[in-house]
């Protein structure tokens, strides 16, 4: 397909999309933030726990309890995709009335909702240990692996529950229709 | 098959947030039993990770609220054009409150009883003491309900359709 209508049609998405990925983007930066701060108080009540708490069951519900802000915020994405899926149906018929293949406006919008929000993420993630040197003094030798499983961890919800759910709006719009019967 | 409305979407949120809220007060409980059990007296360690678990539930709530008012501003504008048919067919306000009422909050107002008769229900069994689900529940509801009755009056409190039925004023 035509490079230049393809990045056309990001740009216009992204126009049109601003208040909602806006939204994912905030919230997913809040959700970093939370989830590095978390994150840090349960590696210090780890360590204050390890002595008197033996074994790997407080282990798992610690780092259960640090990841769970990723996972609100994926709930609250897929929540917000949801609500659009009207609109979304709407513009996807648009696009392929003008040649544009639904699978192309696929990718647009898991740009949209999966990697600009992840990098929100990412952002929460470094303000907060740029904002607090004692965690990123505390946490230093850990800190490539808490971060990327962090982020590992907020972008597996993002990646696949979104793209699931704007696959399952791909289907059942119009768009489904004509291209079965092309 | 029922046909979706603008306002399930919401639902998701109501729901997932107050079981994601309990179940991190329920981890916290089980973290602190399991240090008392092992350490009566390691009491640092439980203090903090009950105030991890506090602040895991107030921000989740938080960003509960957040996302649940982004979901409820994404359908007004579908909401505000069945309101404009009410009006154009004029009908009064307190009518057309109680049709938008009865159609859209159903189904997340379900839900939302739902969690919050299973965080009650969790809260009694585990001896948890924790109100945090509960308020959250309310809070839902009160935004939910508060979002429709004001979208309501304040369309009504627009002009035109003033004419009477079917013409626009």
């Amino acid at each position: 397909m035509d490079r230049t209508k393809v990045r056309g049609l990001f740009m216009m998405e992204l126009t049109g999309h601003a208040p909602t990925v806006a939204i994912c983007f905030a919230a997913m930066a809040f959700g970093g933030y939370v989830s590095s701060f978390l994150e840090y108080a349960s590696y210090t009540a780890a360590a204050v726990s390890a002595e008197a708490l033996p074994g790997l069951v407080p282990s798992v519900i610690l780092v259960i309890m640090a990841l769970m802000p990723a996972v609100f915020v994926a709930l609250g994405m897929y929540a917000l995709v949801s609500a659009s899926s009207e609109s979304l149906k709407y513009e996807i018929g648009v696009y392929y009335s003008q040649g544009i293949d639904g699978y192309a406006v696929i990718d647009a919008w898991t740009t949209l909702y999966g990697w600009i929000p992840t990098l929100g993420y990412g952002l929460g993630l470094v303000i907060y240990f740029g904002s607090t040197p004692a965690a990123f003094v505390q946490l230093q030798a850990v800190l490539a692996d808490v971060a990327s499983g962090l982020i590992l961890v907020a972008g597996l919800p993002t990646f696949i529950l979104i793209p699931r759910k704007l696959y399952d709006i791909l289907d059942t719009s119009p768009y489904a229709l004509v291209r079965s019967a092309d | 098959m029922r046909r979706p409305r603008p306002l399930d979407a919401v639902s998701i949120v109501f729901a997932g947030f107050i079981f994601l809220v309990l179940l991190s007060q329920l981890s916290a409980h089980v973290l602190g039993q399991a240090v008392l059990s092992y350490q009566p007296k390691g009491s640092a360690a439980l203090t903090q990770v009950q105030n991890i678990s506090v602040i895991l539930a107030v921000s989740a709530a938080a960003l509960g609220l957040a996302f649940g008012g982004a979901v409820l501003l994404i359908t007004k504008k579908r909401l505000t054009l069945e309101i404009d048919v009410y009006r154009a067919n004029g009908l009064p306000a307190t009518s057309a409150l109680r049709l938008m009422l009865n159609y859209h909050p159903v189904r997340p107002l379900e839900w939302l009883v739902g969690a919050a008769a299973v965080a009650a229900v969790a809260d009694s069994v585990f001896g948890l003491d924790a109100m945090i689900p509960l308020y959250l529940a309310a809070c839902f509801g009160a935004l939910l309900l508060g979002w429709v009755v004001f979208l309501t009056f304040s369309m009504f409190g627009r002009r035109g359709f003033e004419e009477g039925r079917g013409r626009v004023g």
